[in-house]
């Protein structure tokens, strides 16, 4: 082949390689788009693009597999992106999606909805005790801002999709102009004759009901009458001086009234030191949510009288006072599992019900164990939804400490909002008593309901199950010896005390195991088990010499039953002398 | 052998010559009773207790420590460490048990064969005071092991004292050494138990058992009067007619024999019984635990269940009366006759009384 030849097929070689890929470089111009918007904040294509969120032109099959990093090897912005007016473009979602995927939830009027700059608004309060948002933000009681127009048609269950609540302290109240406190009733002082009680004793029905009531109350044994509440004069002998106006009588004090007319005397510090009661009542009424409510005109809510009574009022520690501690769950559920009552306000009515088969409830109201909580404990007394309890776990570690330290340390907790709370696996009122099976079961409160058991997640949960049920059997096993040996009279003290280590060992464990480590958990597993089988050992052992001893006793008895024969063959003996000698 | 048994009679020449032995012996046996006396030995298995008490008590006390921080653990350590210290400690526990009960049985016994009677009022006396210090030795050593059960049913018994009137707070306090039972009550709880109720227990039976031995057993069959006793009652100097001989029996070595069987007996029973149900201990004292259910010993049962049903000063006072119409019986009752059909209303009021006291003590107990 000459020289002149191969110039002429190389050159034949080029043009069809030229003529062979020019198409498919033609079309790669034709796919690969310019980016028809600012790139600002927006590195994360596929966020959009993924999913064709607003509008976004959705990822081709083709570039299945490809990252974010990529996009721009081809697809570069275009020249005229920055000029791009930004109304004219879908704005990319400025919010994880995460428990938002019905857009339309929030979004109800056409168009996006203007977002306020820096984000929605945080919540700047506790949630405990307030799930339900609109109760103060539909009519704006209180100080809370009311629900904006555009978002009309939204429920209380989608707020935090966009409002989270405020991850940082706090940010300082601004300090109310300090109000006076609300003084007492002037009145004429009667010094030892009360002519309320002497007249209305003789009225009989309800007038003289409600002088017993008072006899009974601490009110009486503190020498505060009905004129301290009522006003009027309880010296003057007739009708019309005693409940003149000029004498300030009140009658019937209004329910909105109630409160300040009880602090007028219980918010007085230099008045109730002397009875070493507190003093902010008062004022954790006031923030609480029924404070709130009476004081924008609702009379439903509860107020002093409701729960401590009108006349009959018992200190709180008397187990007759409705404020008694195992008394409260019953007081509250007087209201709060009405349901006609709490109908306007969306609330459920179950919570007394759900309480009373709890493992708090049974503790409380059957057992009169007063460590169990009532509603009180985690809703606050006075002061509904006491500020400082950001989330549920902190209300039950305040009981629970070792647990929230444990939980705390765990990736459940790491999670934060999304993660799963104490109500997760335990419920809210209807606590149960855990068992192991919560580590196995798929229903409701159980790993398996959100971990399938192959899952990492899942062996951990039966690496956790399998750990505890071999502590806690070879406990039982060790425990039944213990009882053999003191069932058969023997002293297990000791024994008793190091089981007591064992079984401290197995709770801590219970408690460890909120941290998801199964090395925490197994340490103190395995010293549980050590103990166990120490205690059983020994147990065992009292067991041998319990059957030693009664064996020796077998013995013992034996010769004295011996000499017992001896004996009476000697007095035989002598009585036949005796015979003999007669 | 033979070396041996004339040394015994070379030592007991030897104190023959200075002591006269022989004859103090035959005065102190050779004492005769009447064939129709039933002691039922009770009055003897008491005195057996109480030595077993004071041979036991001895060796706990060797390694018993009476403080607070010690006692619990000391008593641990009987139990668990020191060889047969379980052994006699619950024989001490079971033994001071049977010794109140055979203490009851053996006044019960005197009761109703009417053995208070003339002449022997003061032996009723100084028995019904070795009952009281019985019942003080129960007390006092209840709290001596310083568990739970024992720390608080001190509490609640000492408690009672302090329902008397007027002088109440006072020996309230004195009981307790202070307000409350601790260090200090341990310590003379101790004191009283192992030193001045011993002392005050050995010189009242001694004059219990003389007096015994002066006026001897009663005969249940006498008549009770002046002209009439001497004839009846037995004892070293009564002046027995040869007609009565044959309702006699030797003390020595007949009734003794009869003793020491009803001794054997009872002590292979106290054997099963520390064998098949040893004493336990309760958890370590706790005054600030105080357990949900705290019951004194079952001998003070029923006063518990007196004192819980009656105004406190009632439920104090009527057992101090009732203890003192016990002990002045013999001056309280004049009834010159012994047989039972001849006292009905002493015998109706002893059988309502016992009636009462275990009806109380049920009751206490399942309450």
């Amino acid at each position: 082949m000459s020289q002149r030849t191969v110039c002429r097929l190389s050159l034949l070689l080029a043009v069809l390689v030229v003529v062979l890929l020019s198409p498919s470089f033609s079309a790669a111009q034709e796919t690969s788009p310019a980016i028809p918007h600012p790139l600002e904040g927006r590195d994360l294509c596929l966020d959009c693009h993924e999913t064709g969120v607003g509008g976004a032109p959705t990822r081709p099959e083709d570039h299945v597999g490809r990252t974010n990093d990529i996009c721009r090897a081809c697809h570069q912005p275009a020249p005229e992106a920055g000029a791009i007016p930004a109304a004219s473009v879908p704005l990319p979602v400025p919010h994880p999606l995460e428990r938002r995927e019905n857009c339309l939830s929030c979004h109800v009027a056409p168009g996006p909805t203007a977002i306020p700059v820096g984000g929605p608004p945080v919540i700047p309060h506790p949630l405990i005790g307030r799930e339900n948002c609109l109760a103060c933000h539909q009519d704006g009681i209180g100080e809370a801002p009311r629900v904006p127009d555009d978002h009309a048609g939204r429920t209380s269950d989608i707020c935090q999709a966009c409002h989270q609540p405020s991850q940082l302290p706090a940010a300082p109240t601004p300090v109310p102009p300090t109000e006076p406190l609300p003084t007492p009733i002037v009145h004429p002082k009667a010094q030892g004759v009360n002519t309320c009680v002497d007249c209305h004793a003789t009225l009989g029905g309800k007038h003289a009901n409600i002088t017993v009531e008072w006899q009974r109350s601490i009110h009486a044994e503190r020498d505060v009458s009905c004129a301290d509440c009522h006003g009027g004069d309880p010296s003057a002998t007739t009708v019309d001086a005693a409940m003149s106006p000029a004498a300030g009588y009140i009658g019937l004090p209004a329910k909105v009234d109630i409160p300040a007319l009880c602090a007028s005397c219980h918010a007085d510090v230099s008045l109730m030191r002397q009875y070493d009661l507190p003093t902010d009542q008062y004022a954790k009424y006031k923030e609480s949510i029924h404070g709130i409510r009476l004081a924008a005109g609702d009379n439903n809510v509860t107020t002093c009288f409701d729960c401590h009574g009108g006349h009959q009022i018992l200190k709180a520690n008397d187990p007759a006072s409705t404020v008694y501690r195992s008394n409260s769950p019953q007081l509250c559920a007087s209201c709060h599992s009405d349901k006609a009552l709490m109908a306007p306000y969306g609330i459920a009515t179950d919570q007394f019900d759900l309480y009373r088969k709890s493992v708090h409830g049974r503790a409380l109201l059957d057992n009169q164990d007063f460590r169990a909580p009532n509603c009180a404990t985690c809703h606050g007394t006075h002061g509904a939804a006491p500020p400082g309890f950001q989330e549920v776990a902190n209300v039950c570690g305040s009981c629970h400490t070792a647990t929230q330290d444990y939980y705390l340390k765990g990736p459940h907790a790491s999670a934060g909002l999304a993660g799963p709370k104490c109500i997760t696996c335990h419920g809210r009122y209807d606590v149960s008593e855990p068992d192991e099976s919560l580590y196995l079961e798929t229903e409701a409160r159980h790993c398996g309901s959100c971990h399938t058991p192959d899952s990492q997640p899942g062996q951990v949960a039966q690496a956790l199950y399998d750990d505890i049920t071999s502590a806690a059997a070879a406990y039982d096993k060790a425990e039944a010896a213990v009882q053999r040996a003191k069932g058969l009279g023997m002293l297990v003290s000791s024994q008793e005390s190091r089981l007591r280590e064992a079984n401290t060992e197995i709770i801590t464990a219970r408690a460890a195991q909120h941290t998801l480590d199964t090395a925490i958990v197994r340490k103190k597993i395995d010293d549980a088990t050590a103990i166990a089988g120490e205690v059983e050992t020994s147990a065992d052992a009292a067991v041998v010499e319990s059957a030693f001893r009664r064996r020796m006793m077998i013995v013992a008895v034996m010769a004295i039953a011996v000499t017992i024969v001896a004996l009476l063959l000697l007095r035989r003996q002598l009585d036949r002398q005796a015979a003999a000698k007669s | 052998m033979g070396a041996r048994k004339s040394m015994v009679l070379r030592v007991w020449d030897w104190l023959e010559g200075r002591y006269q032995v022989r004859s103090m012996m035959e005065g102190l046996l050779h004492v005769e009773i009447p064939r129709t006396a039933r002691t039922y030995y009770f009055g003897g298995l008491t005195l057996f207790f109480f030595m077993v008490q004071a041979i036991t008590g001895i060796l706990l006390a060797i390694y018993y420590q009476p403080t607070p921080e010690a006692a619990y653990g000391s008593i641990l350590f009987i139990m668990n460490q020191v060889n047969f210290g379980w052994l006699i400690r619950s024989i001490h526990a079971w033994s001071a048990n049977l010794m109140i009960i055979y203490c009851v049985f053996h006044l019960l016994r005197v009761f109703f064969q009417a053995a208070y009677k003339p002449p022997r009022e003061l032996t009723w006396v100084v028995g019904v005071l070795l009952l009281l210090l019985t019942l003080g030795f129960g007390f006092t050593g209840y709290l001596l092991p310083w568990d739970q059960r024992a720390y608080w049913a001190t509490t609640v018994g000492s408690e009672a004292a302090g329902a008397l009137p007027l002088v109440g707070e006072k020996l309230l306090v004195f009981l307790r050494g202070g307000t409350t039972v601790t260090a200090r009550t341990l310590s003379r709880f101790f004191g009283t138990h192992v030193l001045v109720l011993p002392l005050a227990f050995a010189g009242v039976l001694l004059v219990h058992l003389v007096l015994l031995h002066v006026q001897g057993l009663a005969d249940p069959t006498r008549k009770v009067g002046a002209e009439t006793a001497p004839e009846t009652d037995i004892g070293p100097t009564a002046k027995a007619g040869p007609q009565k001989r044959g309702g006699l029996l030797p003390f020595f070595p007949n009734y003794v024999l009869d003793e020491f069987i009803a001794w054997y007996v009872m002590l292979a029973v106290l054997i099963i019984l520390v064998s098949l149900r040893p004493v336990g201990l309760a958890e370590p004292a706790d005054p600030l635990v105080t357990p949900e259910h705290i019951k004194p010993e079952w001998y003070f049962l029923f006063v518990y269940q007196f004192f819980k049903v009656v105004p406190r000063v009632v439920g104090v006072l009527v057992p101090i009366i009732g203890g003192f119409l016990l002990l002045l019986l013999p001056f309280l009752d004049r009834n010159p006759h012994a047989e039972p059909r001849r006292r009905p209303f002493a015998i109706i009021a002893g059988v309502v009384t016992v009636i009462v006291i275990v009806a109380f003590s049920i009751w206490g107990l399942l309450s």
